[in-house]
């Protein structure tokens, strides 16, 4: 099988969203996915990664990772082009689950459970206002969330009180103020539902601790982002003055990046983006780094509905996920819209997967939309990467030179890693 | 698919050796082997985990190694155990990579490579100058000795006198004479040494262009591995004796181990090499997986090593290969001019060659559904009834014990479990499962 073509889609409607399908000579397409900045993602895909992968095999998707990731490495890797890998690898793994007729998480392990908790992400869409309103009437928000069998919930009640010195500066009365929803519900309801406070990074250190010395007593799921995840020591300072778990959230990149915060003490919880930081192949990994030191994960999701499909099977097949996040007004609002099967919510879980692949498409109606835009390439080149013309290369009747003077060359050296 | 029965078979010569064999209820047979302690690796398979994995779903090989691990691991993990849940391990990768038509490179996320390059291990103290050669013209461009092992058992390990030390010097100034830098050479000394030796050894092989020192001493230290690190240029690898991501981890982290060699059939099988290589992708350094051990684990290795980008050689026994491995498997594993190639076969790559069951000395073993544990919930022990909302605290603690109950009992009767088990409070005992 070889890849014929590959095909982005982005609608005007989610200028941050962007699809990608891998086509292949045999009809069989991969879908992936990911979420922001997604006219640079495009380019990434036709212009960077796309000529690397047309007319080879998609089966070899660690190999594909591999080129991709040393492509974008040469001037550091990161941004744009790791959603774009993150987007292409996911379509990958859906090509070959279609092909050898298993979900995605029966092919990386097999099945360690067949649901996985999910927690609420408070949000606005359409009908759902439940993050806004979550400041006027706190415990009905919770009710109806525990009505649904849902758990859990993530709220942000800092972000808002941080831009009057941009988290330089914190006052009492405002940290007071920003936390009434969580003290009422706690208050009305007690234990009976998990909440996770993220901060989406607005703090400095000092007033993160703060922050977290103030919620101590209300027993929370996790702490998020109370400070970006630059610096690992920081985290480090911030984890040892609370006994409520520190997350490595979704803007850790690779494993690479994961490594850090899991081996020392900066964090207990690991929250990579699957559809940022590297794909299903990257997320695996970063799960076994955990699993290492005991650590869960708790995929992010709040990007589109590929990636929960691909977060279900990793959390299918991976012993340490702790819980899934979702975002119902997300998920009601408009991921449906972009495709079917939807995946399935039932009493508070994500259900596995059950068709081959990632176990959904993306609906035809997207491409007909008026406001999509769709780019297809199908340019194939030779890799930089197996190029015998590189600069660095000694000439052409060198190389050949070098290549036939002795017979551990001449058997093994065009056998290079890239060939 | 469900798994219809565990078979394990074992011959007087390799006594040490040992093959389970999955059978499941469409007729397809998942292979593995491991390697030392056969008998006690048997029991393990059928009196332990045989009733875990009876009459189950083959493909949920995560849940699968995950409850073989923590049934063994109440007692503290290792040893025999491990080494059965290795084989079935590989046994189960073996069905589903069978079952989809593919070798077990394509599950583990494709190949980045569709050969590796071997070494061959073993050599004489006298002559392996003229072993470098054949292996040279062979195709084969690195070698594996281990002359310092038999001097070590005079002192324990504690002392080495300097003659002693020209004298394990020999052999590889005999090899660097022969045929100057064109064959890579590695030491390996089984772990015999205590530190200020290992690191004499290591430092007086510096200019030998050694290509690791393979556990020189005991791996039971992490600390003291890396002051040999540090102590020497050439690179420290470590250890087909150390068990788990849990174990190896520490000697990645901390710099001991420059080139991690784990040894698939101890460890954990592919799932767990597979983590391995993986973390130690984190650190930028290499695997090269141990094999001296059969020709299964050659297989199940080269699938580790098409898939894994930080794979930088794989082991084999040149006199195991076309010795002993022949009269076991078909095919063999597919080593050529120097190269192990990518499997071809559907699965692992291999089977037991009947003739295997016409020997005199075979001795079977056959555990049948019969064995599976009733009452103990589909889902084994990983995510049983957690996370149920509707369930109240009591059943909740319910369906979190009765599994390991059930075991117990299990265990607590012989062989047999009791058929007289109420199914009715079993049934009450799981409402918690996640169906």
């Amino acid at each position: 099988m070889i890849i014929s073509k590959i095909e982005t889609i982005r609608v005007a409607q989610f200028p941050d969203l962007i699809f990608v399908q891998v086509h292949t000579d045999t009809g069989l397409t991969g879908l992936g996915e990911t979420w922001y900045a997604a006219s640079t993602v495009e380019s990434a895909i036709h212009d960077h990664f796309g000529p690397l992968l047309v007319g080879r095999d998609p089966f070899e998707i660690e190999r594909h990772w591999q080129t991709m990731f040393r492509l974008s490495d040469h001037a550091g890797y990161g941004g744009a082009e790791l959603r774009a890998i993150s987007a292409i690898d996911v379509a990958l793994w859906d090509i070959k689950g279609q092909s050898l007729n298993m979900p995605i998480f029966e092919i990386i392990g097999g099945g360690t459970r067949n649901r996985i908790k999910v927690y609420n992400t408070l949000g606005v869409y359409g009908e759902i206002d439940e993050a806004h309103k979550v400041w006027s009437d706190p415990v009905e928000v919770a009710k109806n969330l525990l009505d649904q069998g849902i758990t859990g919930m993530k709220m942000s009640p800092t972000d808002f009180i941080s831009r009057e010195s941009d988290g330089q500066l914190l006052f009492q009365d405002d940290l007071d103020w920003a936390l009434r929803p969580i003290r009422e519900i706690r208050e009305k309801l007690g234990m009976e539902i998990d909440i996770a406070n993220d901060a989406h990074g607005k703090w400095n250190l000092p007033n993160a601790m703060r922050i977290v010395r103030e919620l101590e007593s209300m027993r929370l799921m996790w702490h998020e982002e109370l400070i970006s995840p630059l610096n690992e020591e920081a985290h480090q300072r911030l984890q040892a003055v609370t006994s409520t778990p520190i997350a490595a959230a979704e803007r850790l990149m690779t494993r690479y990046q994961h490594r850090r915060f899991i081996e020392s003490s900066a964090a207990r919880i690991s929250m990579p983006d699957l559809t940022w930081t590297g794909g299903i192949s990257e997320v695996k990994k970063i799960a076994v780094i955990a699993s290492a030191h005991q650590k869960p994960i708790a995929p992010h999701d709040c990007v589109g509905p590929v990636n929960m499909m691909a977060c279900a099977h990793i959390a299918m097949a991976t012993p340490n996920v702790m819980i899934m996040e979702y975002n119902r007004a997300m998920h009601l609002g408009w991921y449906r819209d972009f495709i079917e099967p939807d995946f399935v919510i039932d009493g508070g879980f994500l259900m596995a997967p059950t068709e081959p692949g990632l176990g959904t498409r993306l609906k035809p109606s997207v491409k007909a939309r008026p406001d999509a835009t769709v780019r297809v390439s199908s340019g194939k080149s030779e890799s930089w990467l197996t190029s015998v013309d590189r600069y660095t290369y000694p000439p052409k009747e060198l190389q050949s030179e070098f290549v036939h003077s002795t017979k551990r060359r001449r058997t093994g050296f065009d056998a290079s890693y890239y060939n | 698919m469900k798994i219809s029965n565990i078979e394990t078979v074992r011959v007087s010569d390799p006594a040490d050796a040992i093959w389970v064999r999955v059978h499941t209820d469409t007729g397809l047979i998942g292979l593995g082997e491991t390697w030392y302690a056969s008998r006690t690796v048997e029991s393990a398979v059928h009196d332990h985990f045989a009733p875990l994995i009876v009459g189950r779903d083959p493909f949920a090989i995560e849940r699968h190694w995950l409850n073989m691990f923590r049934l063994s691991d109440h007692a503290g993990y290792g040893g025999a155990e491990l080494r059965a849940i290795s084989a079935i391990d590989m046994a189960l990768w073996d069905i589903k990579g069978q079952a989809a038509g593919v070798p077990v490179y394509e599950l583990l996320g494709g190949a980045v490579r569709k050969k590796i390059r071997v070494y061959a291990t073993g050599g004489p103290f006298e002559g392996c100058g003229d072993l470098a050669k054949e292996l040279i013209e062979d195709g084969i461009v690195a070698m594996k000795i281990g002359p310092t092992i038999p001097v070590a058992t005079p002192s324990e390990g504690q002392y080495l006198a300097p003659i002693e030390l020209d004298h394990v010097l020999k052999p590889f100034r005999d090899i660097r004479d022969a045929v100057g830098g064109d064959i890579k050479i590695a030491n390996d000394g089984h772990g015999k040494w205590a530190l200020p030796v290992a690191i004499q050894i290591a430092k007086e092989m510096e200019n030998l262009d050694i290509m690791w020192q393979e556990d020189l001493m005991p791996l039971l230290n992490p600390h003291s591995l890396r002051q040999l690190q540090e102590a020497t240029t050439t690179p420290v690898c470590i250890s087909e004796r150390l068990l788990t991501r849990w174990q190896l981890r520490e000697f990645i982290e901390n710099g001991a181990a420059q080139i991690v060699m784990p040894d698939l059939i101890w460890t954990g099988g592919i799932t767990e090499t597979h983590r391995i290589a993986v973390l130690a992708s984190a650190h930028q350094v290499p695997v090269a997986p141990h094999d001296a051990t059969g020709p299964v684990n050659i297989f199940a290795c080269a699938q580790i090593c098409m898939n894994s980008p930080n794979a930088m050689i794989m082991e084999h026994v040149r006199p195991y290969l076309y010795g002993w491995y022949g009269e076991m498997v078909d095919p063999l594993p597919p080593i050529e001019n120097g190269w192990l190639h990518a499997p071809e076969n559907p699965g692992i790559g291999t089977r037991l060659r009947p003739e295997v069951f016409d020997r005199p000395d075979v001795e079977t073993r056959v555990t049948g559904v019969d064995a599976m544990i009733p009452g103990m919930s589909d889902e084994g022990w990983v995510g049983v009834g957690l996370y149920d909302p509707n369930i109240s605290t009591d059943n909740f603690s319910a369906a979190m014990w009765s599994d390991m109950e059930n075991i117990f009992e299990f265990r607590a009767q012989g062989s047999r479990f009791d058929e007289q088990v109420d199914t009715e409070t079993d049934e009450a005992q799981n409402t918690g499962d996640s169906k």
